[in-house]
């Protein structure tokens, strides 16, 4: 039986997730909803490239509907999961692109072709988003899933298949390089006699 | 000074909080093509139960099959047409033999009587 949509709000991923594991097509649809914005968001900042990061979604959002049936509760949080899987297929697609390994890649230029532009966010927002593309990789997943995504320490040792320890550091070293990116621009982002 | 060189952790939450609050909005077709997925692969909810077969076809099975039924059927038309017409065929055959069976039959002549089944008294 399909569970209402307007009493969907409260009811967490994980039961979501199995209900539409049981044949309710309405908590996908709850679902897709809620998670959407927020794995999209992620895969354009990893990706600095929109249509990508779409495909990205879909692909993600595609295996999770394939993985409700066997979903075992309790063993991780949907949206953990979710971020994990993003984050492969990004890395997978930027080594694809680079056609080198990720530690040899260069960062991207500042004026590389950029989400930015298409993301209809503020000036400041957009600020963010440049620098956090010239962070490596590692740094720019840790940061982003800590500070924009609001994941615990924790969480993001399971995204990122690393320890808490790892994370800490990646994390401390990617906000001072953002910090210090971010310097040049103070006036731009308003700071200047803040 | 230093604090011209990078910007300050308040600063910088301040833009992370920013970016929070403005999250990308995914398009019409995007979520589409999501919600198409799931459709396409939603689990089918429960056992469904068997298709049922017409009743006839329940009953058919029930007593052998077609070559049952046929039996069935010539066994009933057989009975049928004893009960009808076999009497006076039965009279006719044996007088036509024997003046002395010149008699019918009555279904008491072909059932024991129930006294008969009574133990003696003696």
């Amino acid at each position: 039986m399909n569970m209402p949509f307007d009493a969907l709000n409260d009811v967490s991923d994980e039961a979501l997730l199995i209900a539409y594991g049981n044949g309710d097509n309405e908590a996908a649809r709850a679902l897709t909803l809620r998670l959407t914005p927020r794995t999209l968001g992620y895969a354009a900042r990893l990706l600095r490239d929109r249509a990508e990061a779409e495909d990205v979604t879909q692909e993600a959002m595609l295996r999770l509907w394939k993985i409700a049936p066997d979903w075992r509760s309790g063993e991780a949080q949907v949206s953990t999961w979710l971020y994990r899987v993003v984050t492969n297929l990004c890395t997978d697609r930027l080594r694809k692109k680079r056609g080198i390994g990720l530690d040899e890649a260069p960062e991207p230029e500042d004026d590389a072709p950029s989400v930015q532009a298409q993301m209809e966010q503020s000036e400041r927002v957009q600020a963010l988003d440049l620098a956090l593309a010239q962070l490596p990789e590692r740094q720019r997943q840790a940061v982003v899933l800590r500070h924009i995504e609001g994941l615990s320490n924790p969480e993001i040792a399971r995204v990122m298949d690393i320890g808490v320890e790892a994370v800490e550091s990646l994390t401390a070293r990617g906000k001072r390089a953002l910090a210090g990116l971010l310097a040049g621009r103070r006036e731009e982002l308003g700071y200047e006699h803040g | 000074m230093a604090e011209n060189k990078i910007l300050d952790d308040a600063a910088l939450d301040a833009l992370f909080s920013e970016a929070r609050d403005a999250p990308l909005i995914p398009s019409d077709d995007l979520m589409a093509r999501i919600m198409g997925d799931a459709a396409a692969h939603l689990p089918q909810s429960g056992f469904e139960a068997p298709r049922s077969a017409p009743r006839w076809r329940l009953m058919l099975a029930a007593i052998g099959g077609w070559g049952a039924a046929t039996g069935l059927a010539t066994a009933t038309m057989a009975g049928l047409a004893f009960g009808l017409f076999l009497p006076d065929t039965l009279s006719d055959l044996t007088t036509s033999y024997s003046s002395a069976a010149a008699v019918s039959y009555d279904l008491s002549d072909l059932t024991p009587s129930f006294y008969d089944l009574l133990p003696d008294e003696s």
